[in-house]
C-alpha cells in the first residue's frame, strides 16, 4: 500500500510538472509563430531566444522528473 | 531595437547569441567540476560523484539540445524551425529521464542531496544567465 502511494506520488510530481511545461512551451511556440509570421527576417534571432526561454520554462518540470524518478526508483524500491 | 530590426545585422546578432550560449555552457561545465570538487573534499567521495552525476544529467541533454538548435540553418523557414525546436525539447526531456533512471537504478550508493543540489544549481544558472549578462541574451 505504501509503495503504491509512493509510485502515485512520483507519477503526480512528473505528470503535473509536465502539464505546466506543456502549457508554457505551447504558449511560447504560439508567440514564436506569431512573431515569425509578422517579421520573417527575425526568425533566426527568435529561434535563439525561444531556445533560451524554453530552458527557463522546462527547469521546474525537469527537477520534478528527477524527484519523481528518485521516489520511484530509490524510495519505493527500498 | 533598431539593431534587431535591421535584417543586415541578423547574422551578427545571431552569432553573438550563439557565442553567449556557448559561454554559458562552458561556465556550467566549469562550475559543475568546481562544485563536485568542493563537495568531494568536504563531504566525501559518494557526495562528490553524486554531485558530478547531477551536473552531467543537466549538461548532457542541454548540450545536445543546444547543438541541435544552434547548428540549424539560419535560412530555415518558420514551420521547420518550430518543428526542430519541439523535437529537440522532446529529446532533451527523454534524455534527462533516461539519465535519471539509469543513475538511480545503476549507481549505488548515491547522495541525493548532492545530486539534486548541483542539478538545481545548474538550472538556477540558466535562469540567472540573462540577468548576469545584463540581459544581452534576450536583447541582441
Amino acid at each position: 500500500m505504501e509503495a503504491a502511494l509512493l509510485y502515485l506520488a512520483g507519477a503526480l510530481v512528473m505528470g503535473l510538472g509536465a502539464t505546466g511545461a506543456a502549457i508554457g512551451i505551447g504558449i511560447l511556440g504560439g508567440k514564436f509563430l506569431e512573431g515569425g509570421a509578422r517579421q520573417p527576417e527575425l526568425i533566426p534571432m527568435l529561434r535563439t531566444q525561444f531556445f533560451i526561454v524554453m530552458g527557463l520554462v522546462d527547469a521546474i518540470p525537469m527537477i520534478g522528473v528527477g524527484i519523481g524518478m528518485y521516489i520511484m526508483f530509490v524510495v519505493a524500491a527500498g | 531595437m533598431g539593431q534587431a530590426n535591421n535584417p543586415n545585422n541578423k547574422g551578427l546578432t545571431t552569432q553573438k547569441q550563439r557565442t553567449q550560449i556557448r559561454a554559458l555552457m562552458l561556465s556550467q561545465i566549469v562550475l559543475t567540476l568546481i562544485a563536485s570538487a568542493i563537495i568531494w573534499l568536504s563531504a566525501g567521495t559518494v557526495a562528490g560523484y553524486s554531485a558530478l552525476l547531477g551536473g552531467l544529467i543537466y549538461l548532457i541533454p542541454f548540450m545536445y539540445q543546444a547543438q541541435r538548435v544552434l547548428k540549424a540553418d539560419p535560412r530555415t523557414g518558420l514551420r521547420q524551425s518550430v518543428r526542430e525546436l519541439y523535437k529537440s525539447e522532446i529529446w532533451k526531456m527523454a534524455l534527462t529521464m533516461v539519465l535519471f533512471g539509469s543513475v538511480f537504478s545503476l549507481v549505488r550508493p548515491l547522495e541525493p542531496f548532492s545530486l539534486f543540489g548541483v542539478f538545481i544549481l545548474m538550472q538556477l544558472i540558466s535562469w540567472l544567465a540573462p540577468l548576469i549578462q545584463n540581459q544581452k541574451l534576450l536583447k541582441n
